[in-house]
């Protein structure tokens, strides 16, 4: 499937498989503990979880390192190669609604202007911590939607599975 | 159903919403209002409230700028930072030590 987009969104959801990489694509950093994923071209890596408390995190992160990747974080984690500016995305969103990565991510690309995303492995579920995460990729997904940014998601993606229910 | 008064948030519109409809639902619609640059305001009984509450975004830049300097200061849990204004780049923040403030 070639994309029609300018940027890829990846989380690590059920739906990350089918992912092309045809343009430029963001990341959750711990996508890269997934097999098949290691060499795959990302421009940015997001991180806000403490690789020592968490193992796919940790793993993501050896593999970043030693592919010199770009990593992205507002928090104060040692190993970051660049700085979300989140007091600047706040103040131009007015909101502060982040958990997950991917409100991160969300938020980073509305803030530095890109007009159409394609979002793979954002599922939030099947398991109920994901699910409960829904509300901050909706929100962010709103905003874009709010803002005329064009959104699509993979297309096995969970997302909408059961979304009347809380 | 939640009664508001147009009279009393003086806006545009009220819209009311059953309290079955899921919260990311809500959240998805907030954020296209916001997304379109429109004010909107929730009401506390909502459970989007507290996530989006006015003021949530100014007390993280404030805690943010107050950290900035903070972490440049020797004995830091010495001091404590008032904020003056002023905006991302250049907020403003007085610090005294603790010491010195009258309670």
């Amino acid at each position: 499937m070639k994309s029609k987009h300018d940027l890829i969104l990846l989380g690590q959801g059920p739906s990350m498989h089918g992912c092309p990489f045809d343009v430029e694509t963001w990341a959750a950093m711990s996508v890269l503990s997934h097999k098949g994923f290691e060499d795959k071209p990302y421009s940015k890596l997001f991180a806000y979880d403490v690789p020592e408390y968490k193992s796919d995190e940790m793993a993501g992160l050896k593999v970043a390192q030693a592919r010199g990747l770009n990593i992205v974080s507002s928090k104060g984690l040692p190993f970051i190669t660049e700085y979300l500016p989140i007091v600047k995305v706040v103040e131009r969103f007015g909101a502060f609604l982040f958990l997950n990565d991917m409100s991160y991510m969300l938020a980073y690309a509305l803030y530095l202007g890109y007009k159409s995303l394609w979002l793979w492995g954002v599922d939030q579920g099947p398991s109920a911590m994901y699910r409960s995460h829904r509300k901050y990729t909706f929100y962010w997904l709103g905003v874009a939607t709010g803002m005329g940014v064009r959104w699509e998601m993979a297309p096995d993606s969970l997302l909408w599975e059961r979304v009347w229910e809380d | 159903m939640i009664p508001l008064s147009k009279r009393e948030y003086k806006h545009d519109n009220v819209i009311t919403i059953g309290k079955d409809v899921p919260i990311h639902l809500l959240a998805y619609w907030i954020g296209v209002l916001r997304g379109m640059g429109l004010t909107c305001k929730i009401h506390p009984d909502s459970p989007m409230y507290r996530l989006l509450r006015e003021g949530k975004a100014e007390l993280y830049r404030q805690s943010a700028a107050s950290r900035k300097v903070k972490d440049k200061l020797p004995f830091k849990d010495s001091y404590r930072v008032f904020h003056e204004g002023g905006d991302a780049d250049s907020i403003s923040v007085s610090v005294k030590p603790i010491h010195e403030i009258k309670t």
